[in-house]
C-alpha cells in the first residue's frame, strides 16, 4: 500500500495540472472558480486519495463523503451529477497514472489500486446518496 | 518486440458552401513525411494561383533542402522561397497583384515534427484525447491579444480578427514561426484552413479528431462539421497519424484476453456468487436458488463480458439499473441491494484470483481483469446512484407539494372540508391549545362589552336598513357575540367531526331571502371571525400554541361562512321547484285556452253560415234576388262558357246594360263546371 501511495504521490502534480485542465467537464461548476482556489481543492482531494492509498480504510473517509453528497445536494447538484464528478475524478487519475507509469506489472498493480480506490469512492458517495433519500423519506412520512 | 509506429495520413479540401472557388489546397506527401495547408487569397484567380504556387515551392525546396538541412531549417527556407516566389509572380502580372497566401506546414520525421507556419492556417496536436493548438495565428487581432491590448473575448467579435499580419507573397520575405515536437505513438496532428477552425469549436475538432477511427475517417468528419458549421469558408483538413500505439495495442489485446478470461470462468463466477449466498438475497425471493443465481449471477456475468469485450459500461448499467429500480419499486431498502451487489462483487474478484494463479502472464491478466472489472462494477455503482437520484427527486417534489400547500392552502383542503351536512373535521384540541382558545374567547368577549364592539354592531344595522331591507330580522344587538359563543363551542369540540350546520340554521332562522336579509349576518360571522382571531393572536402564548388555535379557529369560521352559504342554497330549492311547479301549470293553461280559443272561432263561423242560409230562405221566400246586390251584379256577368272572347274587365262588368228580373238558373253542383 505504501509504495502505491508513493507512485501516486509522483505523478500528483501531473493529476493536478490534468484535473485543473478538466475540471468543467468533471464538474461544469468548477469552471468559474479561480483556478489558485481549485488548485487547492483539488490538492486537498489528492491529500485524502494518497492517504486512503496508505491506509485502505474507506470507512474514515465516510464523514468526508457524506459532508460533500449533502453540501452539493444542497447547492442543487443532482446525485447524478455528484457520482459523475466522483468517477470523473478517477478516470483523471487513471488516465495520468496509464500515460506516466511504464507498461508493466508495477504500472498494472497501481492502476488496480487506482480503481479499486475509485470503486471505493463510488461507493461512499452512493452511500451517501441512500442516506440522504431515507433522511428525505423520513421526513416525508412525518410531515405527512 | 517493439514496433515501429506507422505513418498515416488524409488530406481533404472543399470550397464550402457559399464560395464559387477553392483558394486552398494541400499537400501530404508521406515518403518526404511533408504536409502542407495553404489558404490563398487576391483576386481574381489570385488566390489559387498564389496557395498552388507557395505548395509547389515548398515541396521542390523540401525534396532539394530534406537530408542536406535540419527539417525545421528547411522548412523556414522552404516557405521563404515561397513567400519570394509568390512575390515574384505577383509583380510580374498585373492581374495578380496582391496574391499571396497563408501556409502551414509539417514535417515528420521519425519521432520528431516540425511545425512551421505564416498566417491563420493552424496546426493542433492530439495526444491522449486531448488537443492543442501548436501555432499562434498571424492575424492583426491575435497580435493585439498578444501584446495585450485586446481582450481575447473581444477578439472573436472583432471586425479585423481575420485581416492578416503575415503571408506568403505579401513580401519577397516572409517571417515564418517554427517549433518542433516529439510525438508519441497515437498522437494526431491536424493542419487545417481557417475554414475549419472558423466554423467549428474547439471542443467538436477535439471529439471528432479524437473519436474517428483512423486518419481518412478523421478528416472526413472535420470537413464534414466545418460544414455543418456554416461552411463559409473554404475548408481544408490534413490529419496525420503517428500509427497505432504499441502500448495501447498490447491494452487491447489484454483486454479482449480478460474478457475471454472472464467469460470462460462464467460458470465458476455462479458457482461461487451461489457460494456467497446470492439467492438468500431478499431480492431473489420470488426465484428458486437456481433461477436466482442463473437470473442474477448470470446476466451480470454476461453484461461485464460484453462491456469488457467493448470497452464500454452499457451493458452493466442496464443490469444494475433494471436491478436497482426493479428493486427500489418495491420499496425496498438500499442496503439489500448493497448487500447483493458485494456479494456478487465478491464473487467475481474470487474469479479473478484464479485467473491470476500461474506465471507472471496469468498474474498480469488477473490484474487487467480486475482492473476492467472494477470499472465496470463502479458503473453499476452509477446507475444505482442514478435509481436514486430518480426517488430523490420524487420525494423531494412530494415535500415541496405539501410545503406549498400548507402556506398556501385554505383550511378546507383535504380533510378539513365542509360537507353538505355542515360536518368540519379537525383534530381535537390538546388541553394546551384548549386554554389558549378558552382565554382567547374571553379576550374577545370582553371587547364585546366595549363601546367599539356596540358600535360595530350598530353600524351592521344600520347599513343593512340602509340597503332597504324592510322585512328583515334586526340583528340581534350583540349577534356577532352569538357567532362567537358558537365558534368557541365548536371549537372546543373535543370530536373530530364537528357538524356546524345547526348553529348555522339557528343563526339563519326564518330569514327571507334577499340581499337585506343575508347582510347583517354575514357581517356579524365577519366581525366575530375578525374578534375572535385578533383576541387570540394577541394572547402570550407559545407560539406553537397560538399557531394550533388560530388555525382551528379560522377553519371553524371558515365553516360557519360556508354552512351558511349552504345554507342559503338550501333555503332557494323550495322556492325553486314552486316556481318549477307554477311554470307547469301556467304552460297547461295557455294551451287549455288556446284550444278554448279555436273552439271558439269554429263555433262563430258555424253561428255565421247558418244566420246567411236563414236570410238566402228569407229573399226565396219574398221574390227578391237570391244573395243582394252581389249575387246581382254576378247574374249580369257573361257566361264564359258561352262566350270565351267576352272582355272581363271591370269596365265591361260595370258599362253592362242593366237587366231586369229573370228566372234563376237551376243550381249548379258545388265546384264542378259544365
Amino acid at each position: 500500500m505504501e509504495r502505491h501511495a508513493r507512485t501516486f504521490e509522483s505523478i500528483r502534480p501531473d493529476v493536478l495540472d490534468r484535473l485543473l485542465d478538466v475540471r468543467g467537464s468533471i464538474d461544469h461548476t468548477l469552471s468559474g472558480i479561480p483556478s489558485h482556489v481549485i488548485r487547492q481543492q483539488f490538492d486537498a482531494v489528492l491529500d485524502r486519495m494518497q492517504r486512503y492509498l496508505r491506509d485502505g480504510d474507506a470507512v474514515k473517509y465516510r464523514p468526508l463523503a457524506e459532508r460533500w453528497v449533502a453540501f452539493r445536494l444542497g447547492e442543487g447538484s443532482t446525485p447524478e451529477n455528484l457520482i459523475h464528478a466522483v468517477v470523473a475524478l478517477g478516470d483523471v487519475i487513471l488516465d495520468v497514472t496509464r500515460g506516466r507509469m511504464p507498461a508493466g506489472p508495477d504500472g498494472a498493480e497501481f492502476a488496480r489500486a487506482v480503481a479499486r480506490m475509485n470503486f471505493a469512492a463510488a461507493r461512499l458517495i452512493v452511500e451517501s446518496l441512500a442516506e440522504a433519500l431515507a433522511a428525505m423519506t423520513r421526513s416525508a412520512g412525518r410531515r405527512g | 518486440m517493439s514496433r515501429a509506429p506507422a505513418l498515416s495520413a488524409r488530406g481533404v479540401t472543399h470550397p464550402g458552401l457559399t464560395r464559387g472557388k477553392n483558394e486552398d489546397c494541400f499537400l501530404a506527401d508521406a515518403a518526404l513525411g511533408l504536409y502542407l495547408v495553404l489558404d490563398g487569397m487576391g483576386g481574381h484567380s489570385g488566390g489559387e494561383v498564389a496557395a498552388a504556387r507557395a505548395r509547389d515551392v515548398i515541396h521542390l525546396e523540401m525534396r532539394a533542402r530534406l537530408g542536406q538541412e535540419a527539417p525545421a531549417a528547411a522548412l523556414e527556407a522552404a516557405l521563404g522561397a515561397a513567400s519570394a516566389a509568390v512575390h515574384g509572380e505577383a509583380q510580374r502580372d498585373r492581374g495578380l497583384h496582391g496574391m499571396g497566401t497563408t501556409a502551414v506546414a509539417c514535417c515528420v520525421s521519425g519521432e520528431r515534427a516540425v511545425v512551421a507556419h505564416v498566417g491563420d492556417s493552424r496546426a493542433y496536436l492530439l495526444r491522449r484525447g486531448r488537443m492543442r493548438l501548436l501555432t499562434r495565428d498571424h492575424t492583426v487581432v491575435a497580435e493585439l491579444v498578444a501584446r495585450g491590448a485586446l481582450a481575447a473575448s473581444e477578439a472573436a467579435v472583432h471586425p479585423y480578427k481575420s485581416v492578416l499580419s503575415r503571408n506568403l507573397g505579401g513580401r519577397r520575405t516572409a517571417k515564418v514561426d517554427v517549433s518542433e515536437l516529439e510525438l508519441e505513438p497515437g498522437d494526431r496532428l491536424l493542419l487545417c484552413s481557417d475554414g475549419l477552425s472558423g466554423y467549428a469549436s474547439h471542443e467538436a475538432m477535439e471529439q471528432v479528431l479524437a473519436g474517428a477511427e483512423d486518419a481518412d475517417r478523421a478528416a472526413d468528419e472535420l470537413v464534414e462539421l466545418a460544414l455543418r458549421g456554416g461552411g463559409g469558408d473554404n475548408v481544408t483538413a490534413v490529419v496525420i497519424e503517428l500509427g497505432l500505439d504499441p502500448a495501447r495495442d498490447s491494452t487491447l489485446e489484454l483486454r479482449r484476453g480478460a474478457a475471454v478470461a472472464w467469460w470462460s470462468r462464467r460458470e465458476r463466477f455462479e458457482a461461487e456468487a451461489r457460494e456467497r449466498g446470492v439467492h438468500e438475497s431478499p431480492i431473489c425471493a420470488v426465484l428458486s436458488p437456481d433461477e436466482a443465481v442463473a437470473i442474477v449471477a448470470g446476466n451480470l456475468c454476461e453484461a461485464i463480458y460484453h462491456d469488457l469485450d467493448q470497452a464500454a459500461g452499457l451493458h452493466v448499467w442496464t443490469y444494475a439499473e433494471n436491478l436497482a429500480n426493479g428493486w427500489l419499486d418495491q420499496g425496498g431498502a438500499y442496503e439489500v441491494l448493497r448487500d447483493l451487489l458485494d456479494r456478487l462483487r465478491a464473487a467475481a474478484i474470487a474469479v479473478v484470483a484464479e485467473v491470476g494463479e500461474g506465471g507472471p502472464a496469468e498474474a498480469e491478466l488477473a490484474v487487467a481483469l480486475e482492473t476492467d472489472l472494477l470499472r465496470a462494477l463502479i458503473v453499476a455503482e452509477m446507475a444505482v446512484a442514478g435509481a436514486l437520484g430518480e426517488r430523490m427527486r420524487k420525494v423531494e417534489q412530494l415535500l415541496v407539494r405539501r410545503d406549498t400547500r400548507a402556506t398556501t392552502a385554505t383550511p378546507f383542503d383535504e380533510g378539513k372540508t365542509v360537507e353538505l351536512s355542515g360536518a368540519y373535521k379537525v383534530e381535537p384540541p390538546s388541553p394546551m391549545v384548549a386554554a389558549c382558545l378558552e382565554r382567547g374567547w374571553k379576550a374577545a368577549r370582553g371587547e364585546a362589552a366595549t363601546g367599539e364592539a356596540e358600535r360595530g354592531a350598530a353600524a351592521a344595522v344600520g347599513s343593512a336598513e340602509a340597503a332597504g331591507a324592510g322585512a328583515i330580522d334586526r340583528p340581534s344587538a350583540p349577534q356577532w357575540t352569538e357567532v362567537l359563543d358558537l365558534a368557541h363551542r365548536a371549537a372546543l369540540d373535543p370530536s373530530s367531526d364537528i357538524d356546524l350546520a345547526p348553529a348555522v340554521r339557528l343563526l339563519f332562522g326564518t330569514r327571507v331571502l334577499g340581499e337585506g336579509a343575508l347582510r347583517p349576518l354575514l357581517e356579524s360571522l365577519d366581525r366575530a371571525r375578525t374578534r375572535h382571531l385578533d383576541a387570540v393572536r394577541d394572547l402570550a402564548e407559545a407560539p406553537s400554541i397560538r399557531a394550533a388555535a388560530l388555525h382551528r379557529l379560522a377553519g371553524i369560521h371558515e365553516g360557519l361562512m360556508s354552512s351558511l352559504a349552504l345554507m342559503v342554497v338550501e333555503s332557494t330549492v323550495e322556492l325553486t321547484e314552486r316556481y318549477q311547479r307554477a311554470t307547469t301549470v301556467t304552460a297547461r293553461l295557455r294551451a287549455e285556452l288556446a284550444r278554448h280559443e279555436t273552439h271558439i272561432s269554429k263555433l262563430e263561423r258555424e253561428v255565421a253560415d247558418l244566420r246567411a242560409g236563414e236570410a238566402e230562405l228569407a229573399t226565396v221566400s219574398d221574390g227578391a234576388p237570391v244573395g243582394g246586390p252581389a249575387l246581382a251584379g254576378s247574374a249580369t256577368a257573361p257566361d264564359l262558357d258561352e262566350d270565351p272572347d267576352a272582355d272581363l274587365t271591370a269596365e265591361t262588368v260595370m258599362d253592362a246594360p242593366a237587366v231586369g228580373p229573370r228566372e234563376p238558373e237551376p243550381a249548379r253542383p258545388k265546384g264542378g263546371k259544365r
